[in-house]
């Protein structure tokens, strides 16, 4: 005890008192330690696996009772399981007679084991000795006798052994019979069974390892433990699935590094179709059939997630993979729900779901329409209808023609009024034009600015008019007539590519109302110019401006004043009546000292101005506005050849930081989409607040974009991303998919799709026609939709399998009359090259496979008998009636008229025509031509058909390629005049357009009578 | 606030009898009892309190970067008052003649192992547990790819090297990175030379090594911590002064136009322009310069520093008065700065000499 109490004393602290520090530390300890594992193990994507396990379970259950229910209750099941049953009965009753064969079984086996071994003993022996034998018999032994006789004597026993074991083996196999025979027809039976219950079998068994209540005891077990901390390193069900691409990469600055994406561990259902109409994040891909699958052009293994969506593949949580929302609400729901914050710190996050198609621009650039991506499609096509790339260099539209017009020559086409006016709002004059509007925008729209701007617009106007060269315009032959004219512009085919709406409500934008917007809407015209300008310009477009992309109609002069008659009469008066400020020359005088500043001292500045005259300095005014603003990025203006673009280079806008957008003082959510948005529906906002000098201030101007429009044109902005994408992951650039790609270009530019349809795109003047077509000849003419497609533009599907590229040629070089009644006009387009021509018609050859630019004329003999089967079916199919023969006319009247058959010879290609004649329909939908009749082997038994087709026909009846092919050949005779519009416009002179009117609906025809074709 | 801090800084900590006085004065030395402890921790807690309602501070005192610079002001108030108390209290003592708290004597010996290594495994053991709560706790934040055309901004040394960070602003380089840290490492070593006092071992006291403590607390608490916390909490977007519930706008732009002190002299003063030679040039700063480190340090020997100056003798003197004129420099040059826009004091960039 003593001793025990110095020993206390001679410590400093209480050891008892330390012991229970001691202790609590390594609980506290312990338990922390606890909680780090705890923290480390438990993650949100286990929760989902969790989660889609259950669901999985639930689904294969019910899908397991589907497969059940299917047979569970048939008689041939009941069937099965009742023979099943009495088996095993019957099985029960004999047990006493199997068991005792199987037993005797056994015995038999043993003996014939014994006997087994014997033979092998015996053979082993004799087959030594014979060796033996051998030797000695080649080297002469003298014991070769001896051998000899012993050799003899053990091959006697052996065979006596083989005896005995064949006897055994026969008496086994006999026994064994027997036993299998009881269990022949149960195994049978239940061989029956497995294949009624086949489905359901595999199910189940995914079922096993999927459903704890379908496992067994062990399973059970290992399925809890394989997921424990600690060993589930090993073999766990709850793990991070990832795809791994190699050559896609991610790029983190220094390096490249392969695309991991781990977006597989929550969105566990993805690639199976099963859950498509399940929740997130279990949800299937809506497009398993375009991604992901291993059948689509985009499978999962080669292109992962992240590549198109964007955001962090190697996250497994919902706010680490930087998901981004598509709407404010869907924000504030994920806020809640998983406490969602955009993780700032990866530069690609996620695209909201309505912009996903940008991606698709990353390795589909060059084409110029990209299947599926509509919404991509349509923004690409706006940005080029705008003509973004006139300020904003673009690589894929690089070398583009100016959009707007060609200034060079405005003085003759408007006046300085009419300008002043349409540069300060474009869209009172027009209501949908896409000339943008620089002037009033909240950034100048205050007093001071505005009195600035009257005087900026006037010195623009007065540099154009100053530069304009003169432009010497024909003299109209007559006055037109204004319905005739009208009638013209409806029919032609103006309205390819024009409109004369002057209702500003046109509903939504796409990319067939594009088409008809490729040209200007046609409102206020007469408003705008003059009679004769408008006559000079129709007769020949390339005569005013080079560069425009109006093609030539050939208007006769009496229809081109006809038309500058109707068109001189679409005008907008209260344009013409506002008022045009006055020139303000103090304010003119301080626009030109601000220039002048810019390069001189003040007082040099104000020396210069000094020895301006009013003229001078509204001229410098105007060449240093129009620099500006960039005007001369869409129209050609003379000064400003040489100039570079004034916008910022959108080529890899999409890859910009946000970090390097000035969102100045405007409240709205740091990302890309949100910046382009806001800067497209107000371009100059992101200058509120802030203090700038007139020529500091943002510049672009506003297009007045609809909400649809803007969020096309942000799907394509982020898709211009600087993106290292390998060759093998690009749609291949083989030859096919270059001229393809170089055709859709051109037809695009040249607006093609405006009146003709390809692939089912285009053909956006058809409404038009149906229109003309209601007015001239009743309603129900108008509803007709075939009639409405026979006078309509043709479908150019199958165009280069259908036509010689020679004639093709020809023809857009020189277009001709092809159908005789329909009055929409191919139009001369003599601003395309031979180069694009051939471009173009390259593109229609490889499309449908075609790949020789030279073929042999097709050769016919007359003396065959398929050729003269032909001449019969054609005249059988009544052709004529239809058809014109050379100048012979047809028999029907001139609604059903078809293409003159003497063009065939050098128009269509022979492989071309039998398939067309096999049926018409298969090529163009909904066309007049009927399928000619071909008689078949058995019709032609009858003797009155006999008679009636002929002995050729019926010799080759039967055999319908044979026939078709002969009055292919037929055709290929018919000789004639091939251009013979010159007859078919005597012909509409004399008897006009009446044969389409209804009984009821009179009125128009008359005036066609006259109408100078 | 640091012209407070330095203001009161050495009536709080006095070099000399002459600030003594003046603490007595006031009763400074009452900061340094168990109620003056509790009301700098009332104190501070109210400040980071009424702090945390203000969404700007919460943000910069809540991140998890910051976390540990909070805690460091919280554990330096702390450990300064405890010793500063503890030398208070010795300092009575020692005036009573009475023995220091700390006394034991030295035969009076404990065995290392309980009383000493079964404490420290205690410790350590509770240590560990603060180290894994606060790693589970405020998980280390995960940023993006160092990325060459995007640099943070801001973008801060690590908390312990903010307060040479914050020297960049005010010195060159080459002063600033180099001359500075070297002389701070020279002066460490230099101590135990330079103090030679024999009092106040092996317990805490102010009186007996008044000079000594100030001018440690000076170095430490005013040109370290308070520039870390000045760095960590004040500097925002482009190293911009942010107040404590400012919000750091990255577009915030402060008017940082500095002159020369030879622009001073000959353009403002003399209104006639720089001359061509450059000595002649930047002559004022060099003779400001040679005089701050040639005229003060006898100056202070014969005044307010005499008896330290008999004490130490003459090169042990200089030494010291030259790394303590060092370390003067830098809160001079910052109200030089902060009050006359003045940039460099001589400025010969033909040369890379700047001071």
């Amino acid at each position: 005890m003593i001793e025990k109490k110095e020993n206390i004393q001679e410590r400093l602290y209480n050891i008892s008192n330390l012991n229970i520090w001691f202790a609590i530390s390594s609980v506290i300890f312990f338990a922390v330690l606890i909680w780090s594992f705890v923290d480390d193990y438990s993650r949100s994507w286990k929760d989902y696996q969790r989660d889609f396990r259950k669901l999985q379970i639930e689904k294969t259950n019910e899908e397991f009772e589907k497969a059940t229910i299917l047979f569970e209750g048939t008689a041939e099941y009941k069937d099965i399981q009742k023979r099943l049953s009495d088996f095993k009965e019957l099985y029960n009753q004999k047990s006493e007679e199997i068991t005792r064969a199987e037993e005797e079984l056994l015995k038999k086996d043993a003996i014939l084991y014994r006997v087994q071994q014997e033979f092998n003993f015996s053979k082993a022996n004799y087959d030594a000795l014979k060796y033996k034998y051998e030797e000695a018999v080649t080297h002469h032994l003298s014991e070769a006798n001896e051998l000899e006789e012993k050799l003899e004597k053990i091959h006697t026993g052996m065979l006596g052994d083989q005896l005995v074991l064949e006897t055994a083996q026969d008496d086994y196999d006999e026994q064994s019979a027997l036993v299998k025979q009881f269990s022949k027809e149960i195994n049978e039976t239940k061989e029956e069974k497995g294949k009624l219950t086949k489905q359901a079998t595999l199910i189940e068994r995914k079922l096993i390892n999927l459903d704890p209540v379908h496992m067994d005891f062990s399973n059970r077990i290992g399925n809890v433990i394989r997921d424990l901390p600690f060993i589930d390193f090993l073999s766990p069900y709850y793990k991070v699935e990832q795809i791994v691409v190699n050559d896609i990469t991610d790029n983190v600055n220094f390096t490249r590094v392969p695309k991991v994406d781990r977006c597989m561990t929550c969105h566990k259902g993805i690639l199976d179709q099963e859950f498509e109409s399940d929740t997130q994040p279990f949800k299937a891909h809506p497009r398993l059939d375009l991604y992901l699958s291993s059948t689509s052009p985009h499978p999962v293994e080669e292109f992962g997630c992240t590549s198109c969506h964007g955001g962090r593949g190697r996250g497994t949580d919902f706010i680490s993979t930087v998901h981004m929302p598509s709407s404010p609400e869907q924000e504030k729901e994920w806020e809640e729900k998983y406490d969602w914050h955009q993780l700032h710190h990866w530069d690609i996050p996620m695209l909201p779901a309505q912009y996903i198609e940008a991606s698709c621009f990353k390795c589909h650039s060059s084409e110029t329409s990209i299947k599926n991506a509509d919404k991509l499609n349509l923004g690409l096509n706006l940005m080029e209808r705008t003509g973004c790339f006139g300020c904003h260099k673009i690589e894929k539209y690089k070398d583009r023609d100016k959009i707007g017009p060609n200034l060079g020559k405005l003085a003759s086409k408007v006046t300085k009024d009419w300008a002043y006016n349409w540069i300060s709002d474009p869209k009172s004059f027009r209501h949908n034009t896409w000339m943008p509007r620089f002037f009033n925008q909240p950034n100048n729209n205050d007093a001071e600015s505005q009195k600035r701007s009257k005087q900026e617009i006037h010195s623009i106007v007065y540099y154009l008019f100053e530069h304009s060269t003169d432009f010497k315009m024909d003299s109209r032959p007559l006055e037109g007539d204004i319905q005739k004219g009208e009638i013209l512009v409806s029919s032609l085919g103006c309205f390819g590519c024009h409109r004369i709406e002057s209702d500003p409500s046109q509903g939504k934008t796409t990319i067939e109302t594009l088409r008809r917007d490729h040209g200007p809407n046609l409102i206020g015209i007469g408003s705008k110019t003059t009679p004769d300008w408008v006559y000079t310009w129709l007769k020949d477009p390339q005569k005013y401006s080079a560069s425009t992309k109006m093609p030539n109609l050939r208007l006769t002069d009496g229809e081109a004043a006809d038309i500058t008659a109707y068109l001189s009469r679409l005008t907008k008066e209260d344009f013409l009546e506002k008022k045009v400020s006055s020139l303000d020359e103090t304010i003119v005088d301080n626009i030109v000292l601000d220039f002048l500043k810019k390069m001189n001292s003040d007082k040099d500045a104000r020396i210069k101005r000094a020895k301006m005259n009013l003229g001078e300095k509204l001229d410098f005014n105007g060449k240093k506005l129009i620099r500006m603003y960039g005007c001369f990025g869409c129209h050609d203006i003379p000064g400003f050849e040489n100039d570079k673009p004034i916008g910022t280079e959108l080529t890899f806008e999409g890859s910009k930081l946000v970090e390097k957008l000035d969102f100045g003082f405007i409240e709205i959510p740091h990302s890309r989409e949100a910046w382009f948005t806001q800067k497209l529906e107000e371009p100059r906002i992101f200058d509120q607040g802030k203090v700038k000098l007139p020529d500091e201030k943002l510049r672009m101007p506003n297009f007045e974009f609809t909400e649809i429009e803007i969020e096309a044109i942000v799907t394509a902005l982020i898709g211009f991303v600087k993106a290292e994408i390998p060759e093998a992951k690009k749609p291949a650039r083989n030859d096919r998919n270059l001229a393809i790609e170089e055709g859709e270009k051109l037809i695009r530019i040249y607006n093609c799709l405006g009146c003709h349809t390809i692939d089912g795109k285009g053909g956006a003047i058809r409404s038009t026609i149906a229109t003309w077509l209601g007015d001239i000849a009743g309603s129900s003419s108008a509803e007709d939709a075939g009639l409405v497609q026979s006078f309509s533009p043709p479908i150019l599907d199958t165009e280069g399998r259908k036509v010689q590229p020679e004639w093709l040629f020809d023809f857009l070089k020189h277009p001709s009359m092809i159908r005789p009644n329909i009055q929409v006009r191919m139009p001369s387009f003599m601003m395309i090259s031979d180069e694009d021509w051939n471009k173009i018609i390259k593109y229609f050859q490889v499309k449908d496979g075609q790949t020789l630019v030279y073929e042999d004329s097709h050769q016919v003999s007359k003396f065959t008998s398929s050729f003269r089967a032909g001449e019969r079916l054609q005249e059988l199919g009544e052709c004529n009636k239809c058809h014109f023969y050379g100048t012979t006319f047809p028999t029907q009247s001139a609604e059903t008229w078809a293409p003159n058959l003497a063009l065939v010879k050098e128009r269509l290609r022979p492989e071309w025509v039998s398939a067309w004649l096999n049926d018409p329909q298969e090529f163009i939908k909904g066309t007049k031509m009927p399928a000619p009749s071909i008689p078949t082997a058995e019709e032609v038994k009858d003797p009155y058909v006999l008679e009636f087709v002929g002995e050729d026909v019926a010799a080759l009846a039967g055999n319908r390629d044979v026939l078709i092919n002969g009055l292919t050949d037929y055709l290929y005779t018919i000789t004639g005049k091939t251009d013979i519009s010159q007859e078919v416009r005597d012909y509409f002179n004399e008897n006009g357009y009446n044969f389409l009117k209804d009984e009821e609906f009179e009125g128009t025809g008359d005036e066609w009578d006259d109408v100078d074709w | 606030m640091l012209t407070f801090i330095l203001l009161t800084f050495f009536f709080i900590f006095p070099p000399n009898d002459w600030f003594y006085k003046w603490n007595k004065k006031f009763k400074l030395d009452l900061i340094w009892t168990n109620k003056g402890g509790i009301l700098i921790l009332l104190g501070l807690l109210t400040f980071f309190l009424f702090g945390l309602t203000d969404e700007n501070f919460k943000l910069i005192a809540l991140k998890p970067d910051n976390v540990p610079i909070v805690g460091l002001i919280f554990l330096v108030a702390f450990f300064t008052w405890l010793s500063m108390k503890q030398a208070t209290e010795n300092d009575k003592r020692i005036d009573n003649n009475e023995k220091v708290n700390e006394y034991h004597d030295p035969d009076d010996k404990v065995l290392t192992w309980p009383d000493l290594v079964y404490i420290e495994l205690i410790a350590l053991v509770l240590c560990t547990v603060l180290l894994v709560v606060w790693s589970i706790a405020l998980p280390a934040p995960l940023e993006q790819p160092a990325n060459p055309t995007l640099s943070p901004n801001p973008s801060k040394a690590p908390w312990y090297f903010l307060g040479l960070q914050e020297m960049l602003v005010y010195f060159d380089p080459w002063i600033a990175g180099v001359l500075f840290p070297t002389l701070m490492l020279i002066g460490l070593m230099a101590i135990p030379y330079l103090d030679t006092n024999k009092e106040g071992v092996g317990y805490y006291s102010f009186k007996q090594r008044k000079m000594a403590v100030s001018f440690f607390m000076f170095g430490w608490l005013v040109l370290w911590v308070l520039l870390i916390v000045i760095g960590t909490f004040l500097r925002g977007p482009n190293w911009n002064f942010f107040g404590p519930f400012e919000y750091w706008d990255i577009h915030k732009l402060e008017p940082l136009t500095n002159i020369n002190l030879s622009d001073y002299i000959y353009i403002i003063w003399f209104r006639s322009g720089l001359p061509e030679n450059i000595l002649l040039r930047e002559i004022g700063g060099f003779i400001l310069i040679l005089g701050y480190f040639l005229i003060l340090p006898p100056l202070f020997a014969k005044t307010m520093l005499k008896k330290l100056y008999q004490k130490l003798g003459n090169f042990r003197y200089s030494v010291f008065i030259i790394l303590i004129l060092f370390a003067m420099s830098l809160p001079i040059k910052m109200y030089l700065r902060w009050l006359f826009n003045l940039k460099y004091i001589i400025a010969i960039p033909e040369y890379f000499f700047n001071i």
